[in-house]
């Protein structure tokens, strides 16, 4: 009788095989689970509780917290104005990324200058920028303002964040100079990925076009588009999920305001957790993000598991 | 060899008991102390370091000195109120807000066995209120921070004014004669500027010079939807939009009062902090000659937002006693003059206030006057804090845009701010 041959913890060549890739990942599996799931597993125990810095009782209150926010003015438009931020914003720099992914593939002389020059919103701190931006729109020393009055566009110098004046619905003034500073940083990393889609494009794809008759909106319409596709919902879907967590712009500009104008869920949930100290009511609105963000992301591993299974 | 033996580990035991005791020794005459930046930082750590060395000195005791940026003080004060790392000592503030979060174990320790020792008694009693809470000292003031009027001096001239507004209806006045238009009716310069609208705080003065207060004195009750509260808003909305003597873009979260002032767009600035005067001294400082400061105006009462910055001892330190002898250290007059003119500060102690340094200087004497009419901003309810959130759902934030964009009925703003902040009072435990 033949004995059979046990290695390392007496498992078979074939287990051992099966459990190495375990292996391998388990560092990085366990890091996942202490720095990611463990913190988002004690935010949402959080949000069960009352649970107020100033206080030291910290009851269990259910979803106390959950049927407060459906009642809460503030939660519903910083919802509603992430979700417009979200969609304006990553559909908005996805379109403008590819029409300067589209100009930087074209061949010419400063194409290399041309790209660094297009980054250059990525490369600076949005804390930089955001300041920036404040005194472009600030009403009484914008040059923006200089500029249309020098031109007679404007009698009366525009208060570009405060002017709640203007607008419909949730598009107010304040609301829409934000989103141009967004689309400003946030359409660099697009243009360079899709750059990068655009160059594995096979140039025989546009010949074979070329040789058929297709114009060049023909060729942009029926080889670059489909040939983009998985690029472009990559693209579409971590911006959705990017955007919906934004921050730092929103912040630093107006903290949300004025009269919550440009209040995004990320911006709420700092004020009320740091800011008033109710950090259970502040979970249960990160809670919430937790939601949407998770439906995005089903919905991209259905998109690439659709895109395996062809 | 056995004995040989022994005597060495006695040796070797004895040493490391005495290098222990040596270590803890140094250990008791150690303390951490955390101060945040003020004005220069290379000058106020020059002007520490020599207190430090003089405190080691007089008592042998070691100071470790951290500086703290105001970017994160807020985070790191938090932090230390819910049990982080904390010093032994601290430059500290909001003292209501953290010693409640502290609940008695963090934060802010109380120090009444000391208080001999601290040396309150050369103090204004304004500045007292924020080392006080619930009938408990925590510390010693070391600046103040009370909010006065500034004001263009050639631009009073030029209208003919000789003295600063006393009360509102001089301010409306006041603010009407310095507003100037262009011959087609734009404001060139509004004659008053108020704070940007982030700033909260500013609602309080006019709500007290009305004769109100924004909750009861046990903190129970908020008062809000009071007829003070409302005839202070009023006069707010009126200076913006129907005296047009206040710009209205201060909705705009761009908007800066300094800005504007010193833009030749604003001839008097209500409720600004004392290092007005050291702002423009470093960003234009032609117009120092020409600023003046008064304390602030008013109505049924005359109140200026008080508030002060405190050296208080924290909860968790193993050296109570040398922590307080640094505390009381830094309450001595002479040192809190010294810290005043290195960091920019006046300070609360009257003799240090008292000084040619800043009496001698026209700005330097309104702070100290306005401290006559000085207001606690420190509140006796823990919600307090919460009322005065910065940002949306903040119950004041909420209240003052409402207010200053113009678009609902007073009474129904003040309506609703009463029920959210009674809401957050009753959730008081």
């Amino acid at each position: 009788m033949t004995k059979r041959k046990k290695g390392f913890l007496g498992l078979t060549g074939r287990q051992r095989e099966a459990l190495f890739p375990y292996i391998m990942l388990s560092p990085a599996l366990v890091a996942v689970l202490v720095l990611s799931f463990y913190p988002i597993f004690l935010g949402l125990r959080l949000s069960f509780y009352d649970y107020t810095l100033l206080y030291q009782s910290r009851p269990f209150i259910g979803w106390q917290n959950y049927i407060e926010l459906m009642r809460d003015a503030t939660f519903w438009s910083s919802l509603t104005n992430t979700l417009l931020y979200t969609v304006l914003n990553g559909v908005g720099s996805t379109i403008i990324g590819l029409g300067v992914a589209l100009l930087l593939n074209r061949e010419s002389r400063i194409r290399g200058f041309l790209r660094s020059f297009s980054l250059f919103p990525w490369v600076i701190p949005s804390v930089v920028f955001s300041y920036v931006w404040m005194w472009f729109f600030q009403r009484d020393f914008s040059p923006i303002n200089d500029l249309l009055m020098r031109l007679g566009l404007i009698s009366e110098p525009i208060a570009f964040l405060g002017n709640l004046d203007w607008g419909i619905g949730p598009f107010t003034l304040p609301f829409l100079s934000v989103l141009v500073v967004r689309l400003w940083s946030s359409f660099p990393m697009k243009a360079v990925m899709l750059l990068a889609g655009l160059q594995s494009i096979p140039a025989e794809l546009y010949e074979a076009a070329r040789i058929d008759g297709a114009t060049t909106w023909q060729q942009f319409r029926h080889v670059t588009l489909p040939m983009l596709v998985p690029v472009l919902g990559v693209i579409l879907t971590l911006t959705l999920i990017w955007n919906f967590g934004h921050f730092d712009i929103n912040y630093l500009m107006t903290q949300g305001g004025p009269r919550n104008a440009t209040n995004v869920m990320a911006v709420a949930v700092y004020l009320t957790g740091f800011g008033q100290f109710r950090l259970g009511y502040a979970a249960a609105m990160g809670g919430i993000m937790l939601l949407v963000t998770s439906l995005i992301a089903i919905v991209y591993i259905q998109m690439l598991r659709k895109r395996e299974d062809l | 060899m056995k004995a040989m033996r022994t005597r060495q580990l006695l040796t070797i035991t004895l040493t490391f008991l005495l290098v222990l005791a040596v270590g803890a020794s140094g250990y008791a005459n150690r303390i951490e102390f955390w101060m945040q930046n003020y004005d220069n930082l290379p000058i106020q750590s020059k002007c520490m370091n020599e207190l430090i060395a003089e405190f080691k000195k007089e008592t042998g005791i070691t100071v470790d000195i951290e500086y703290v940026n105001w970017d994160e003080a807020m985070n790191r004060w938090t932090l230390v109120a819910t049990g982080g790392a904390a010093p032994d000592a601290g430059d500290m503030y909001w003292l209501y807000t953290f010693s409640d979060m502290g609940g008695g174990k963090y934060g802010p320790m109380p120090l009444d066995e000391y208080v001999d020792q601290l040396g309150l008694d050369g103090f204004f009693p304004s500045s007292l209120a924020d080392v006080t809470y619930k009938g408990h000292v925590y510390g010693v003031p070391w600046r103040i921070d009370i909010r006065l009027m500034a004001y263009r001096t050639d631009y009073f001239a030029e209208a003919g004014l000789t003295e600063a507004p006393q009360t509102w209806e001089d301010l409306l006045n006041y603010a009407q004669k310095l507003t100037k238009r262009t011959s087609d009716g734009r404001v060139e310069r509004y004659g008053l500027a108020l704070r940007n609208n982030i700033d909260v705080q500013q609602v309080l003065p006019w709500v007290w010079q009305a004769g109100g207060e924004i909750m009861s004195s046990d903190g129970k009750i908020a008062q809000f939807d009071t007829p003070e509260f409302k005839e202070a808003m009023q006069f707010v909305r009126d200076l913006i939009y129907k005296y047009e003597v206040v710009s209205p873009f201060i909705t705009d979260p761009s908007y800066n009062e300094v800005d504007e002032f010193r833009a030749n767009r604003a001839a008097m600035i209500d409720h600004v902090g004392p290092s007005l005067k050291r702002d423009l001294e470093l960003t234009a400082p032609q117009l120092v000659p020409v600023l003046a400061g008064a304390p602030p105006v008013g109505h049924k009462a005359r109140h200026a937002y008080s508030g002060a910055g405190y050296f208080g001892v924290l909860y968790g330190t193993k050296n109570v006693e040398a922590a307080v002898k640094w505390v009381s250290f830094l309450a001595r007059p002479d040192v809190q003059l010294r810290l005043g003119q290195a960091m920019r500060q006046y300070p609360p102690n009257r003799t240090a206030a008292m000084d040619p340094y800043y009496t001698g200087d026209p700005w330097g004497a309104s702070v100290i006057e306005t401290l006559q009419y000085a207001h606690t901003s420190q509140h006796p309810s823990p919600a307090y804090s919460q009322i005065m959130a910065k940002g949306p759902g903040g119950v004041m934030f909420d209240l003052w845009q409402a207010v200053i964009h113009n678009q609902e009925p007073l009474e129904e703003i003040l309506k609703t701010a009463q029920v959210r902040a009674q809401e957050l009072m009753d959730r008081v435990r």
